[in-house]
């Protein structure tokens, strides 16, 4: 008690010149220091040192500090215990009892909170009867929410949260016993959690107790519109920066994990006013009623080592903390510089850099972020790490583009211990100017583009979408607006990638054109538009026999079994039939490969190569959707049954459907030709990841690769070949006009056997594989027919095993 | 008058019973009517004044029928209420806060016609002095000086009887040409305050420290001990009082208790089974006693005395 009276007198001292700025004259007030006694239902904690705090104690010496407070605001104060006896723990109908006795005009409950387990928490909970939206009496939502806002800004826990007891204990009724029968308003603090340890060491100080009840008499004045506090609150703690506290201690945040200091003197001038801090392990002082302006704390320890000072500023009705960090072990050399960035001169910097300083001794955070320059000048936040030898700025919105920043740091930086930088330094450097355009596909001016083109536009940065709208479009030699499909932003990798909806023309000029202003997720942006033109493949038609088709399963190798595949990550390789993509039918061969070396191969077989008939024009090709990855397609033969060979078909260096076919006179060897299948071959300048689908594998190309002559006259559905046939044949027809189209197998009693197109087709000449392992047909005559339009055609065929 | 000392003469318990007996534990109000605390029995006996667990508002019940109305829905309405001593019409308080200041008014209410008057409005600190037969006797306000209700419902300065009030840390004790200041106890809390019927005795509870019964002066004549919300019987020869035990977070048992206040004698009218049993008050016959469960419901029991 004699020191409550002790401290209450240094308060008059600072502040009886403005202590009669706010008022609660008139009011009468019932305090309720929770618990009491040291009983069972006070719930102590025992800290290091045999130290015990009782949460009765720390109430009672809120409740008293606060008493204290109201009176001197000209209110009545009615408190249910002034002692902490065990007489003192008083029924709860005995505390509503006497709030009800007196007319008070408000109730309140002190307490600190405990989570009673092994998790911690430290966050300010005030209640109040009847639901969080609903109170009881509405003034009781109404102070529940000043004293979260001031006893979480004075106890600086973590959170504050407010809740009616019907919410917070679920049962929709009246919970709290010191609430029931109370006719007036009231509420409940838990201002901190006393079983999180470094809180419990605070509670122990006087200095907090008394902040904690400046808190409630602040809420008090806003509750009763009785003015605000002219005066300030300044107070700290002050840590060890070498020292940190147990791990038990579960510390919440960076500054709770030093080791406060005890018996710290803290001398605030001018006034010469003393705190002495106790050996509570808080490392707490405080100041209260100070009038606004600027003063001088001096901080002496008791190991002797020289006092430090601190310039700090009150400010009326608030609390401005000053948290110090020492050591009674200092290190008193001048600290330096050791590192920074981004380096001096440097360029091409990235607009969302962080500038950051390392020093070779623990700083004074506020005096060395005081004594960094910024030029032209960025807003943001500090952060420090590395026991405060590290510090970052980070500024809040990104670094202007293009701009050169020069950063200053005085010796005015200090270390904890008081001792100043040894020297200036100032480093300069700039920002990227632009957001550059790396690659494109197609590149400007390329032709012969598939019609099915994926268009890839690559910037160096990945790109912020939002800056897409408007300036990103794929246009006609017209200008038309061509729609497209977008299959990447390039958020992460900068790569945009977008196709059109439906094929282009052939013969056709577009272009894709970007305009200046896509940005990145630097906030640079593309100094000016740019256009890219190119030119769509000529209309050709290709005929042949489709020996493999992509449909069915089990008839290629995956990769991943071939002992010919090496080089490749296995978890990013695959292959798979796939619906994304189509030639013609339902499926695609569909690879996705990455590759873990510089020579990496892909090797896709057939399990049963294909015997290819050796005319001297003969071909093979297969339908390929390029990754325009700049790797090489090699296709694999079997010659006279046994020796293997390989015929380079082509670099990987288009993107769309294109037939990529080579003549069987360039397979090199003698004898019988099988084809058996597809390699992806690993360049030096190939990318390492990528996506192929192949589709039709198609022999025997009749007319090759040509011009065409023009669309079909008429519907046409060609005689299969060969007939009689074993194990497939191939059926061909033609398409005046685009259109559903279907063919379709039947037996000799007129039964469906199979479906072989049902879809809608543009005009033009098709070949169309029918397989007997596929549809498990067995010999006989079968008839096929085609309905296109109006158009109908039935022939036979004829299946012999 | 005359009816409420008939009704004493008639069922003045005994002062020396052997034995008290609960012949009867019977609801009064049922939890579908809603949850009520604090029960008030006028001075005939004939009706029972209820609250809600704040106070808030005050209900009528007409105990023959049944029949309950609603007097007021006011804040603190449900806090000693009184009849008045001719008319037997409710007088009860209605408070307001505004900006977090409480006013008081004062009221009456007739049950026969249903017309409520406000007696005296605005005022701060408001006490009702009741006898114990709940007979509205005085006002005290923040002048702490007690006001007389006259028989046309109008307030008169001038009091003839004795009042006890609690005013800051001490029981005061006034009349028309003296006030008396007591701390029987010294220093604290006092709650529950009451004199006896013959104005001789000074029943309260010292908060944290127990019950007494003190003479005027404020001298000890009996400790009760553990005993909260006392109240005297009519006859003044026992003491009714809760004994209820919490947690320090709410209340996890009570029971209802009377002493014979000359034989010190104990008898526990409650069992621990069932509910909790809270906030008991005499009823006008005096072998009654209502309470409250701790849910919000009304109860009665009926004492046989042996």
């Amino acid at each position: 008690m004699k020191k409550i009276i002790l401290t209450l007198i240094s308060f008059l001292v600072l502040g009886t010149i403005t202590l009669f700025a706010q008022s609660l004259a008139g009011y009468k007030i019932c305090i309720n220091p929770g618990h009491g006694g040291h009983d069972s239902n006070d719930r102590e904690i025992i800290l290091d040192d045999g130290i015990v705090f009782w949460e009765s104690d720390g109430n009672l010496a809120k409740g008293l500090y606060l008493k204290a407070m109201l009176q001197n605001l000209g209110a009545t104060v009615v408190m249910t215990r002034e002692t902490n006896t065990t007489a003192d723990d008083l029924p709860l109908s005995q505390i509503v009892a006497i709030a009800n006795t007196n007319n008070v005009d408000y109730f309140h409950a002190i307490h600190s909170n405990a989570t009673g387990t092994s998790t911690k928490s430290n966050y300010t909970l005030i209640l109040f009867q009847g639901h969080t939206n609903a109170p009881t009496y509405p003034g009781s939502l109404v102070m529940a929410n000043y004293l979260a806002d001031n006893i979480n800004k004075a106890d600086r826990t973590v959170n504050k949260m407010v809740y009616g007891d019907f919410d917070f204990y679920g049962t929709g009724q009246p919970y709290l016993g010191v609430f029931k029968g109370l006719n007036m308003p009231g509420t409940l603090s838990e201002g901190s959690f006393h079983d999180y340890f470094p809180e419990a060491y605070r509670l122990k100080s006087e200095g907090y107790l008394k902040h904690e009840a400046w808190g409630i008499a602040r809420a008090f004045l806003q509750y009763f519109s009785g003015g605000n506090f002219q005066t300030g609150i300044l107070a700290g703690i002050v840590r060890d920066i070498q020292v940190k506290v147990p791990s038990s201690y579960s510390p919440l945040n960076t500054f709770d994990s030093y080791k406060p200091i005890n018996n710290v003197k803290v001398t605030l001038q001018p006034g010469g006013i003393v705190y002495n801090g106790d050996n509570f392990n808080n490392g707490y002082y405080l100041f209260d009623n100070v009038n606004p302006g600027n003063y001088k704390l001096i901080f002496e320890f008791s190991n002797g080592i020289p006092p430090d000072t601190m310039d700090v500023t009150a400010v009326k009705n608030e609390s401005v903390f000053y948290d110090k960090f020492s050591s009674l072990n200092p290190v008193l050399d001048p600290p330096s510089i050791v590192n920074y960035s981004p380096a001096d001169s440097s360029v091409a910097v990235s607009n969302t850099s962080n500038i950051v300083l390392e020093f070779s001794n623990f700083m004074n955070y506020q005096e060395t972020e005081k004594a960094i320059t910024i030029s032209p000048t960025i807003a943001g936040n500090f952060k420090w790490e590395n026991d405060f030898k590290k510090i970052s700025f980070i500024p809040s919105k990104s670094l202007t583009q293009g701009t050169k920043y020069s950063v200053s740091i005085s010796r005015n930086a200090k270390s904890i211990f008081g001792i100043h930088l040894n020297q200036d330094k100032t480093f300069s450097f700039t920002t990227r100017s632009e957001l550059k355009l790396l690659s494109t596909y197609p590149t400007n001016n390329l032709t012969d583009v598939s019609t099915t083109v994926l268009i890839n536009v690559k910037f160096e940065k990945g790109i912020d979408g939002t800056t897409l709208g408007g300036r990103i479009s794929l246009n006609d030699a017209n200008g038309n607006s061509i729609p497209a499909t977008v299959k990447s932003l390039g958020s992460v990798d900068g790569l945009i990638s977008f196709e059109p909806k439906t094929p282009l023309d052939n013969d056709a000029t577009y272009r894709i054109n970007l305009k200046a202003g896509i940005g990145d997720v630097e906030y640079v942006t593309l100094a000016s538009s740019i256009v890219i033109e190119f030119q769509t493949e000529k209309r050709y038609t290709f005929t042949g026999n489709v020996i493999e088709d992509f449909e069915t399963n089990n008839v290629w190798q995956s990769p991943l079994n071939s002992p010919n595949t090496k080089g490749i990550t296995v978890s990013q390789t695959s292959f798979s039939l796939s619906t994304e993509r189509k030639k013609s039918g339902t499926y695609s061969g569909n690879i996705n490969y990455q590759f873990s070396d510089s020579t990496g191969l892909i090797d896709l077989s057939l399990l049963n190569p294909i015997l290819l008939t050796a005319t001297p024009q003969a071909s093979i090709g297969v339908w390929i959707f390029g990754d325009n990855s700049k790797n090489i397609i090699e296709y694999k033969f079997l010659r006279q049954g046994t020796n293997e060979a390989k015929v380079k078909v082509d670099t990987l260096n288009w993107t769309g459907w294109k037939l990529k076919k080579v003549l069987l006179t360039d397979v090199p060897g003698s004898g019988t030709i099988q084809f058996q299948g597809i390699n992806v071959v690993q360049t030096r300048v190939g990318s390492t990841s990528g996506r192929l689908f192949f589709d039709d594998c198609t022999s025997d190309i009749i007319t090759d690769v040509k011009l065409a002559e023009g669309l079909p006259a008429t519907y046409q559905l060609e005689q299969n070949y060969p007939n009689p046939f074993n194990p497939s044949t191939v059926i061909g027809y033609q398409l005046p006009a685009a259109g559903n189209v279907t063919l379709k197998v039947y037996d000799v009693l007129g039964r469906e056997v199979a479906t072989l197109v049902d879809v809608f087709q543009q005009a033009g000449h098709y070949k169309i594989l029918l397989s007997t392992d596929k549809y498990h047909l067995a010999s006989g005559i079968y008839f096929y027919r085609l309905e296109a339009g109006n158009f109908v055609s039935t022939k036979k065929l004829i299946l012999l095993k | 008058m005359r009816k409420v000392l008939l009704l004493l003469v008639l069922s003045s318990l005994p002062i020396f019973a052997q034995n008290v007996t609960v012949a009867e534990d019977k609801p009064v109000t049922n939890l579908r009517e809603g949850r009520f605390y604090y029960p008030t029995i006028s001075p005939d006996g004939t009706s029972l004044l209820y609250t809600k667990n704040n106070y808030q508002g005050l209900w009528s019940r007409n105990l023959k029928t049944g029949k309950t109305i609603k007097v007021s829905n006011a804040m603190s309405a449900g806090y000693e209420p009184s009849f008045d001593e001719t008319s037997g019409e409710i007088i009860f308080r209605e408070d307001q806060f505004i900006k977090g200041k409480r006013t008081t008014s004062l009221s009456s209410f007739n049950t026969s016609n249903k017309v409520k008057r406000v007696l005296e409005k605005g005022i701060r600190d408001l006490r009702i002095c009741r006898s114990t037969q709940n007979v509205f006797q005085s006002y005290v306000n923040d002048t702490n000086t007690p006001v007389r209700i006259n028989k046309g419902m109008s307030v008169q300065s001038t009091v003839a009887q004795k009042t006890a009030y609690v005013d800051g840390n001490h029981i005061t004790i006034s009349d028309n040409s003296s006030k008396k200041e007591l701390q029987p106890m010294g220093e604290g809390n006092y709650i529950w305050v009451s004199l006896s019927s013959d104005r001789t005795k000074l029943l309260f509870t010292f908060a944290g420290k127990g019950t007494y019964v003190s003479d005027l002066d404020g001298n000890i004549l009996k400790v009760v001990g553990y005993a909260n919300y006392p109240s005297w019987s009519a006859d003044g020869n026992w003491i009714l009082f809760m004994k209820d035990i919490d947690d320090g977070i709410r209340v996890i048992s009570s029971n209802i208790y009377i002493v014979n206040y000359y034989s010190g004698k104990y008898y526990k009218l409650t069992s621990d089974e069932n509910n909790i049993k809270l906030y008991p008050t005499w009823g006008a016959g005096n072998s009654e006693i209502f309470y409250n469960t701790d849910d919000g419901q009304i109860r009665e029991l009926l004492l046989k005395f042996e």
